[in-house]
């Protein structure tokens, strides 16, 4: 863990906490397998670069979503990107029952900013104020997007807990 | 399957992994630093398709790995914000040309067209082309082209990028040693920023036509001059139909160029060889019609009156041809023998509709189908069949002209061709043709 002290930082236990973290919020954010770990490689990069000092495991962790987070954003941002639909093709081998894999491609349909906040709240459990922390959003804005997916996503996001 | 059960199937890949491993044990290349501007041209850069020389080795900024496949450079480039790169300001306006200038190739010009591996090179970069840290040649079809000059510079270097999905050049960015690229629609922006030190002038204009497909694009173009080592020119445009992305593209292109610990030289494109050239005015008759496998394709008669006025030598990369011009008073005729046309396609003489001037030639008549632009403007004939009546049918007068005029090409079996371009009635102009040796050979 980086302290801010120069201790040496354990890099390989640092990436077997985050990495799989990381990727999974840019995979639901650019619905695409490439780009998520090239969005991860450019939030590691900047960890390296800028060593924040963090207090701990928590605090690391929330650190490399943000930037993973913004750097998707940023991602696209780029119109030039061309999005494929691997989380389409990724979802019909996992999904096979036509209510869950309708849901799931409905997520994928779902504007970038709101599968952004679906993933933080109902995946890694950050609370409106914490992801609206984290993408510089709105509060307000936070509980709108999540509103919106549980009315529309209510089988695949049943069972995670209410706002 | 609930949300939580998909996405804790996905997972990192070993490969990806081991990569992410290798980032923190490498020295990061760090693009605020203080790194040398420098850079060294590894062996491998030197390696290319026309054999580069070793010219303009520097000190690379950063460590990277010894070598690896094309691609796997993507693991370390470093993808800033936009918000962290200079923000460029542009002149608004509705075109962006102010004057239109012709601009010819220097002598001995010719062309080639590197690798993207080779032309990363010119960016300090390994192999993999990018602009601070956007791999394009991910989203566009890139290519590069160099014109020289015959001594073997680097004229203009331009790379080009097309959407594979319109067809449409997204970007082209030219660069030029010791100042801009010469251009014959120069841009005169009025608006400068300074970008890393270096002042750059840029301007931007919304446009729409046909050129477009109808859309209405934006067009940013930046010019700049860059002082160092190597003094490089380059004028870029970026032209879009979303303008925030263009200005975000053009940004981070311009910011790759100048950035101080960024390389950009045109050392790497020095070319293997050159080609054997000549671009000389001969001024005596004599000396045209003796120039080396001409002889036996100029006209010995010409209309009367006509004097020889002049001859042009040209011999280079692709192109080995003699004119000649003869004049009587402001009438003339131009013969210009072609040892190496450029896919000469001759016409057949049984389609009329592609070479009968006369079926086009007045204001009451149609004009040609498109297909036939070409070919009716200037056919190519074969030989064999170049006729009075074919000469005739390509004759044409302006008003008070007291002589007619024919243009066409005449097309041998050896492949080369003989263009005339002149006056004279229908019998003059097959005497003139008559004349030519290989062409009274085969008739």
């Amino acid at each position: 863990m980086n302290d801010g002290s120069r201790r040496p930082m354990d890099w390989e236990a640092l990436l077997f906490r985050n990495e799989n973290h990381m990727y999974r919020a840019a995979l639901a954010i650019l619905g695409n397998r490439e780009e998520a770990r090239d969005a991860v490689q450019d939030a590691l990069l900047k960890y390296l670069e800028k060593r924040p000092a963090l207090k701990d495991e928590e605090h690391e962790r929330a650190w490399l979503l943000r930037v993973t987070v913004n750097g998707c954003k940023s991602r696209l941002r780029s119109p030039w990107r061309k999005r494929r639909v691997e989380l389409c093709a990724a979802l019909e081998t996992a999904a096979p029952e036509e209510a869950d894999h309708e849901e799931l491609l409905a997520l994928e349909a779902l504007p970038d900013q709101d599968r952004a906040a679906i993933h933080l709240h109902y995946y890694e459990g950050y609370t409106t104020a914490e992801i609206a922390a984290m993408t510089g959003e709105a509060e307000g804005t936070v509980r709108s997007r999540l509103h919106r997916a549980r009315q529309k996503l209510r089988r695949i996001l049943e069972g995670e807990d209410a706002i | 399957m609930t949300y939580r059960d998909y996405m804790d199937r996905q997972c990192v890949d070993e490969e990806t992994h081991a990569r992410l491993l290798a980032l923190e044990g490498r020295k990061r290349r760090r693009p605020y630093g203080k790194a040398a501007v420098a850079a060294a041209l590894c062996c491998v850069i030197g390696l290319g398709v026309y054999g580069l020389g070793a010219a303009g080795t520097r000190e690379h900024p950063a460590d990277l790995p010894d070598s690896f496949g094309i691609g796997e450079e993507s693991i370390y480039l470093y993808r800033p914000d936009l918000s962290e790169l200079p923000k460029l300001t542009f002149t608004k306006g509705d075109n962006g040309a102010t004057a239109a200038l012709d601009i010819a190739p220097p002598k001995g010009w010719f062309v080639l067209e590197p690798s993207m591996e080779t032309f990363a090179a010119v960016l300090g970069q390994r192999e993999l082309l990018h602009f601070e840290g956007e791999d394009v040649c991910r989203y566009y079809d890139v290519s590069a082209e160099v014109i020289y000059g015959g001594d073997g510079t680097v004229w203009i270097a331009s790379l080009t990028g097309r959407d594979r999905e319109t067809g449409y050049d997204v970007f082209h960015v030219e660069l030029s040693p010791d100042g801009l690229p010469p251009a014959c629609m120069p841009f005169n922006g009025d608006e400068s920023c300074t970008v890393w030190g270096t002042p750059v002038r840029a301007g931007m204009y919304r446009l729409k036509g046909n050129e477009y497909g109808g859309r209405t694009v934006t067009e940013y173009v930046a010019t700049f001059v860059r002082e160092g080592e190597e003094t490089v020119g380059a004028r870029i445009n970026v032209t879009m139909a979303d303008a925030a992305a263009g200005e975000e593209l053009m940004t981070r292109i311009v910011s790759q160029l100048l950035r101080p610990e960024h390389v950009l030289m045109l050392a790497p494109l020095a070319p293997a060889e050159i080609p054997e050239w000549r671009s000389e005015q001969l001024t005596e008759e004599n000396a045209a019609r003796a120039e080396e496998g001409f002889g036996a394709y100029l006209p010995t008669a010409l209309p009367e009156g006509f004097r020889f006025s002049g001859a042009w030598r040209e011999l280079g990369q692709d192109r080995d041809y003699l004119s000649m011009e003869w004049e009587w008073g402001e009438y003339f005729c131009f013969v210009t023998v072609n040892r190496l046309p450029e896919d000469p396609v001759p016409v057949e003489i049984d389609n009329p509709a592609s070479w009968d001037l006369h079926l086009y030639n007045s204001v009451d008549k149609p004009n040609p189908p498109e297909e036939y632009w070409d070919s009716v403007a200037c056919p190519v004939f074969r030989a064999e069949d170049v006729t009075p009546e074919v000469i005739e049918k390509r004759l044409y007068a302006y008003p008070k002209d007291k002589k007619s005029r024919a243009e066409f090409c005449v097309l041998f079996p050896d492949g080369v061709q003989v263009r005339w371009y002149g006056c004279g009635t229908v019998e003059e102009i097959w005497t003139a043709l008559c004349s030519i040796p290989a062409f009274a050979n085969q008739v």
